[in-house]
């Protein structure tokens, strides 16, 4: 096989993963799930994030009322056993519409993140490993996306091609993988010169081969931080895009198009902007919650004080 | 004999952490007299530095202390913070490990020199301490001293940071310097130069040293008297010849065997094999058990005492006695 | 150091021109300026040919970003259809209001989320650290339109509400006097305060806690350097660095307009302008705000630039 590395390690590392019992991984990965555990607040936003996700998926159907139905003897209603968050001005139940809402900014928040990060992970793992010509014009390119304002860009999309919750999340991912390239970028700068990385170039591993296997694995726990973050962030700008009027649009509903609909009776009704507002906050109360356990259980240095 | 200049009692340190309480340094005593170079040596680990911060009270305010430091009859630890601010820098200065991040690196290499002056000189001019630390900056053989006082810390090499934190210490000709592993960041040769300097300094001042290093070798030469720590605890004390050629204990014997020979009569190394045991839940017995080759059923259930076996000379080891039968330099 | 700036403003030069012949493209592909007029064609061929025209809408989707390069260049910015005035001018005006919130809020957040995070590194993993800690996470996931409402309600017709008196202004800058202004921009400004305090205070406590742990510290407090010095001094001017650049990122970014908190205050500043040159498919004022905030992030960037050699005497510009 042109491929292969050196025999011995070769055969260690697949023995190790045959049994699954590669002890380094194995140990950094208890250590860190350990960490991760008794992190008060990571658990507080994981059992947060469970509850909420739990409520906007059963609670509508508990509720009973489809989030378009309109009601109009019901109109403007407080919270009560029947509707409870109330209604809207023409009656729709309003639990039912920011469980709906509450939905799409999850989803889209973590399909984004997701795909920002894949990509943001590829493209600075080739910039930092080719180096040179490749990585100049990535950095230009980065260069570029920062230099336009986001909200202009996203509200171009918007206008020119609409606004269903997966395009949304396409170009938030499309705008934020930048990050996660420079983080990524700079890790593998530095793992490139070292030992087994030469080695496995030494033995003739493929440029791929190298990074796929050498390289992303040691990049994972950094971007695991990242991609959590990174939710928290799309979720505020997705509900700012929808609370302008560029985001998700009526007849469909997102949380910051909600707190937009409530915000001209805030003055008599504050309640109603409140409800679509403190989820948006929780969930990304929660899901920052859960970043900041993973990157106390991800980097070993975080919290050992040297002397 | 002179009144101690340093009396330590049963000096306990440990760290509170999420397990437990990390025991870094365990019931230790002992002595610097005026002018004495005191070399503690021992395993990473093994509580050196710790002793010496504990001395110095640098320690963070979550940090467990117990125990005497008596300086010239003050007791350190009981001080107000401001006293014992007092005390830093003037009476007792440290020097640390690694210079290339002991130095601040946003201020000038003077300027860090000029602060230690003045922060006990309180009437003396700016000018003036700038005259001193260039004077310092050249005692210490820093070249053109006058031009690298004026430069930043990033300007100096390894070497001459290091210099320049001796310089700084011994500003204010303090009664005892404690060294923690002064030369370990360094090359090789300029180790030598270092440590030529803190005996010029010595020489010069009259103060007592505190010599905290891994390096047996450097112990050899400058030393008055020895202090072997292992796993929090004191191991063995004694004089240079004590320690090197009569020492009582296994762990001292295993240091010396692991180190190349001063004479390079030693044709091979024999590391010590494993590791120190853990300071969070130390097992019952001796610490050094596991690694020792001496080890019998007693060592298993009983930690030893430190064991008085001459005037200046202890041992903590339960077959203390037994190893006098033994040659030095050739350990069991 | 001069030619270092000049080399850097250069390097910019291409990126900028590249992105504003971009978003030139991409703001006429995507809108259309004559929506209204087709439909009562021929009716108002006049009002479609003069949209024609003031759009340059006969030249080649390609090409016309070419005709703005070429008066921009001359300084000439274009003329905002949906404002009714010169681009340059709008930018001026509206700049001005904008400074008016992002100055005071840029001082004051900046210098609250430096002490909040000097306090915090002092103590860290104590109750007072754990208390703004907290708040900042909160803080810190609170979507910036959300805070403007909230903060609206609460500081303005709740506590009109509770005591009878209105303190401060909650929309449109009205700005007679000193005072009168003070009340306009106090709600708007507060917003971007407590939004920034809460991102900039976990960074500054990062940074502050890393320098209190370093060697020199240590070597400060082993001199016998008072622990107030060893803070506002040493450890200070170190942590310093890496925040400089935090800063500049963010004042540049407050002064080209914080789109939402101006929006919901009715605040005339440029973010409002932005969302209705967006809104109203007008290129020049878009290519306008574009241009003013990437000149100023290119800008506060090189004053960072320039600060961090001044605070660490290992940057060199060469
Ligand atoms: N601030 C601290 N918090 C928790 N544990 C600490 C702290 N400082 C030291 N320790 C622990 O205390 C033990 C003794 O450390 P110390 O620094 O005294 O070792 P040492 O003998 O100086 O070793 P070296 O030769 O490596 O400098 C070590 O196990 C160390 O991990
Ligand atoms: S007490 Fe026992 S184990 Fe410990 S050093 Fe002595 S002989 Fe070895
Ligand atoms: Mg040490």
């Amino acid at each position: 096989m042109a491929d292969t590395l050196m025999p011995g390690s070769q055969a260690a590392i697949n023995a190790d993963e045959m049994e699954g019992l590669s002890d380094k991984p194995k140990s950094f990965g208890r250590l860190a799930f350990d960490r991760f555990v008794r992190h008060r607040l990571a658990l507080v936003g994981v059992f947060g994030l469970i509850l909420i996700a739990a409520a906007f998926i059963v609670g509508p159907w508990i509720s009973g009322y489809p989030f378009d139905e309109t009601n109009v003897r019901d109109r403007m209603l407080g919270p009560s056993a029947s509707h409870w968050f109330g209604t809207d001005e023409i009656g729709r139940d309003l639990f039912t519409r920011t469980a709906r809402g509450g939905r799409y900014s999850l989803v889209i928040g973590l399909v984004a993140a997701t795909l920002a990060t894949v990509f943001g992970t590829l493209m600075g793992a080739i910039a930092g490993y080719y180096g040179k010509a490749v990585d100049a014009v990535i950095a230009q390119f980065i260069n570029l996306i920062l230099v336009v304002p986001f909200l202009l860009t996203l509200a171009l999309f918007s206008l020119r091609f609409g606004s269903t919750w997966w395009r949304l999340a396409l170009v938030l991912a499309a705008l934020l993988w930048t990050r996660i390239a420079r983080i990524v970028r700079g890790i593998v700068l530095s793992l490139k010169e070292q030992e087994f990385v030469m080695a496995a170039r030494a033995a003739g591993a493929s440029h791929m081969r190298i990074v796929l296997r050498h390289i992303l694995p040691n990049v994972i726990g950094a971007v695991v931080v990242e991609v959590t973050l990174l939710v928290g962030t799309v979720i505020v700008l997705e509900s700012t895009l929808s609370f302008l009027g560029l985001g998700v649009k009526a007849p469909d509903t997102s949380l910051g198009l909600l707190v937009s609909d409530a915000k001209s009776k805030i003055d008599d009704d504050p309640i109603r902007v409140l409800t679509p507002g403190i989820m948006i906050v929780f969930i990304v109360l929660c899901v920052n919650f859960v970043g900041d356990g993973l990157r106390d259980a991800l980097d070993p240095k975080s919290k050992l004080e040297k002397n | 004999m002179t009144a101690p200049l340093l009396k330590v009692d049963h000096l306990t340190v440990g760290f509170p952490s999420k397990a437990g309480v990390v025991g870094a340094v365990t019931d230790v005593s002992f002595e610097i007299h005026p002018g004495e170079v005191l070399a503690v040596v021992g395993e990473s680990g093994s509580g050196k530095s710790v002793t010496a911060l504990a001395v110095m009270r640098l320690h963070s305010k979550s940090t467990h202390i117990s125990g005497s430091v008596m300086f010239n009859d003050t007791d350190l630890l009981a001080l107000p913070e401001d006293q014992m601010r007092a005390i830093r820098g003037r009476d007792i200065a440290m020097i640390f490990q690694d210079p290339m991040t002991a130095l601040n690196p946003v201020f000038t290499v003077g300027m860090q020199i000029v602060e230690a002056i003045l922060l006990h000189h309180h009437d003396m001019t700016k000018q003036k301490a700038w005259e001193r630390a260039v004077e310092l900056l050249d005692m210490v053989g820093v070249p053109e001293p006058r031009r690298r006082a004026a430069q930043y810390p990033h300007e100096f090499s390894g070497g001459m940071r290091q210099r320049a934190m001796i310089a700084m210490a011994i500003s204010n000709d303090p009664k005892l310097l404690i060294a923690d592993e002064p030369t370990t960041a360094l090359d090789v040769t300029v180790q030598a130069q270092v440590m030529e300097v803190l005996h010029e300094v010595k020489r010069a001042t009259g103060s007592a040293i505190m010599l905290i290093t891994h390096d047996l070798g450097l112990v050899a030469g400058s030393a008055d008297r020895v202090q072997v720590m292992y796993a929090s605890r004191l191991f063995e004390t004694g004089s240079i010849d004590e320690i090197f050629y009569e020492s009582r204990n296994p762990y001292t014997r295993a240091l010396l065997d692991s180190i190349p020979d001063l004479e390079g009569t030693k044709d091979e190394l024999h590391p010590i094999p494993g590791n120190p045991p853990s300071l969070l839940r130390p097992p019952a017995g001796c610490p050094f058990r596991p690694r020792c080759s001496m080890a019998i059923e007693l060592c298993r259930e009983q930690t030893p005492a430190l064991i008085q076996i001459a005037n200046s000379h202890a041992s903590r080891c339960h077959r203390a006695d037994e190893l006098a039968v033994l040659a030095a330099g050739a350990p069991a | 150091m001069f030619a270092y700036i000049t080399r850097r403003v250069l390097a910019t030069v291409p990126l900028l021109v590249v992105a504003l012949y971009l978003v030139h493209v991409m703001v006429s592909a995507t809108t259309d300026p004559l929506a209204d007029f087709r439909l009562c064609l021929p009716r108002c061929q006049d009002g479609f040919d003069q949209i024609v025209e003031n759009y340059n809408l006969d030249v080649n989707l390609w090409l016309r970003p070419f005709t703005w390069f070429e008066s921009a260049l001359g300084g000439d910015l274009g003329r905002s259809e949906s404002l009714g005035l010169p681009v340059t001018t709008i930018l001026w005006d509206r700049g001005i209001n904008t400074a008016m919130i992002a100055v005071p809020a840029f001082l004051v957040g900046s210098i609250v989320a430096l002490l909040l995070s000097i306090y915090s590194a002092r103590r860290p993993y104590t109750k007072g650290d754990y208390a703004l800690t907290g708040l900042s996470f909160i803080g810190f996931a609170f979507p910036s339109f959300v805070m403007a409402l909230v903060l609206q309600n609460l500081l303005a017709v709740q506590f009109e509400n509770w005591f009878g008196v209105k303190p401060f202004n909650t929309g449109r800058k009205t700005g007679e006097n000193f005072l009168e202004l003070a009340r306009d921009v106090f709600l708007p400004a507060l917003t971007l305060i407590i939004v920034g305090v809460a991102a900039d205070s976990r960074f500054g406590r990062a940074s502050m806690i890393e320098t209190l742990n370093q060697d020199y510290i240590r070597t400060a407090r082993a001199k016998g350097v008072p622990e107030k010095t060893v803070v506002w001094k040493h450890a200070l001017r170190n942590a310093l660095i890496p925040l400089v650049t935090l800063w500049a990122l963010n004042f540049s970014a407050l002064l080209s307009g914080a789109v939402v908190t101006e929006s919901i205050y009715s605040w005339p500043g440029l973010g409002p302008a932005f969302l209705t040159s967006i809104g109203e498919a007008d290129v020049d004022l878009v290519l306008g705000i574009v241009i003013f905030s990437a000149v100023l992030t290119v800008a506060f960037n090189l004053v960072a630039d320039v600060l961090y050699g001044i605070l660490d005497p290992r940057i060199r510009f060469d």
